[in-house]
């Protein structure tokens, strides 16, 4: 299964660029993400984010504010992509 | 919804989370060392810009010192690189201070806190707690729903964008320190005054119903245990956004200035921005709200402008109304706030910046 991510802003510069960095992570190390962008802000609210863009992975809300570096999305990804072939 | 898996960053196995070596007695000094240098190098440069910008508008290029021309030519050279590298210093600064305040933590701080102690504290907070406009809905529905009161909360909302560094380094470097202190205070006591009286006004029900049904659990996001490392990134990305965002505005508004500076006569101002004009004040506020600029853009035109007779107190109102009350604000504001509740809030913060517009016409 895909690796559920979610990137929250309202379509900012900064939004993309997170989605971007998260894309770009994906594909360079072959793991299958599906990323939605949610813009809509009780959406947003919803999650408890204070500051976008925000970055979710399988629902779990990893950074906020700041569009993070490739290592640390290889980071969540990795331990993603592990959990989805171990069943904790 | 998957378990969620708390990260503690201080066990050992998922050291792969901190790409950054632990910070080591070794690395902390390297950094302080880097500090110091460029520090040095910034204050030596920083020194020679006059002598640096006479020698382009007069040897170089052979306009006549005491000429309109070479007046507004060399208060361009002088001023623009002045500025930009007082800002690139305080960006970095405070980009690196506030690498220790999240918004996460000051929610944490104002929760439950009183009424009065929260409005100062809220305001204090809203000058080093990261924040950009385009997050003000979110985040007033995350401080609300954690139970933050709404008038601490209306506090931190208008010090965080008008109380920043970028105005407060352009008014000390174009206009000195204590205008840039003047700013500083009137700004907080806007603030925290205006967030008290709407706290009083008890509107809580002019919030959307939607927001107030909100049942919503805080994120859980790791606190992130930072070095020192990442603090100077923090630093330097700021320096990055910030500066590569607004040295246009800073040109520009140099440029600007630089023409009224050298052509418009003296006391030009003084009959419609000067102190005898009673309405100037209300004017200016009313001006300023439809009007949309960052501090960067609208400080070397203020300078300009007190430099041709304009009074200080409506130039101050008419800059505060631009930065505190601007429409884009509002309209966002009004998917979380009935239009009384904005409404007040006009009302309220316009009152307060009209207070200080004719308090400084008075004593100064």
């Amino acid at each position: 299964m895909d690796i559920d991510i979610k990137i929250l802003g309202p379509g900012c510069t900064k939004c993309l660029e997170a989605a971007n960095v998260v894309r770009m992570v994906a594909k360079e190390h072959g793991l299958p993400v599906q990323i939605e962008k949610i813009g809509n802000t009780e959406r947003i609210a919803e999650f408890g984010v204070l500051l976008t863009p925000a970055v979710v992975v399988d629902g779990d809300v990893k950074c906020t504010g700041r569009v993070p570096s490739p290592a640390e999305v290889l980071t969540w990804l990795k331990k993603a992509g592990d959990r989805e072939n171990r069943p904790v | 919804m998957q378990p969620i898996i708390p990260i503690k960053m201080d066990n050992p196995a998922p050291t792969l989370l901190q790409p950054a070596p632990p910070p080591t007695a070794s690395t902390k000094i390297k950094y302080l060392l880097t500090g110091l240098a460029g520090l040095g190098l910034w204050f030596a440069l920083y020194r020679q810009l006059h002598s640096l910008a006479e020698f382009l508008a007069f040897s170089l290029l052979g306009l006549k010192p005491g000429s309109h021309l070479g007046e507004a030519v060399l208060f361009f050279f002088y001023d623009t690189p002045k500025v930009l590298m007082l800002l690139t210093l305080i960006v970095f600064a405070v980009g690196i201070l506030r690498s220790f305040f999240t918004p996460e933590r000051t929610r944490k701080i104002l929760a439950g806190k009183r009424e009065s102690v929260g409005n100062v504290l809220a305001a204090l907070l809203g000058i080093v707690t990261p924040f950009c406009s385009c997050s003000a809905v979110p985040l007033f529905i995350g401080f609300v729903t954690a139970g933050v009161p709404l008038g601490v909360t209306f506090s931190f909302l208008i010090s965080a964008p008008m109380v920043n560094e970028i105005a407060l380094v352009l008014l000390y470097g174009l206009l000195g320190w204590k205008v840039a202190a003047i700013y500083l205070g009137t700004g907080l006591l806007i603030a925290i005054v205006a967030g008290w009286t709407i706290g009083r006004l008890h509107m809580e029900n002019h919030i959307e119903d939607w927001v107030r049904e909100m049942h919503i659990n805080a994120a859980d996001i790791p606190d992130e245990k930072l070095t020192w490392a990442d603090r100077f990134n923090h630093g330097k990305m700021a320096v990055r956004d910030i500066v590569g965002r607004v040295w246009i505005y800073v040109v520009a508004g140099i440029a600007v200035g630089a023409g009224i500076h050298g052509f418009v006569p003296e006391g030009f101002m003084a009959q419609i921005m000067g102190k005898d004009a009673w309405w100037s004040v209300p004017a200016a506020v009313v001006i300023g709200i439809p009007m949309y600029s960052n501090a960067a853009g609208i400080v070397p035109v203020v300078q300009a402008l007190l430099g041709k007779g304009a009074a200080l107190g409506t130039v101050l109102a008419f800059m505060m109304s631009v930065i505190a009350l601007s429409l884009p604000e509002m309209v966002i504001l009004r998917k979380v706030l009935k239009p009384r509740l904005i409404a007040v809030f006009i009302g309220v913060v316009g009152t307060g910046i009209m207070l200080v517009g004719y308090l400084f016409n008075i004593i100064i």
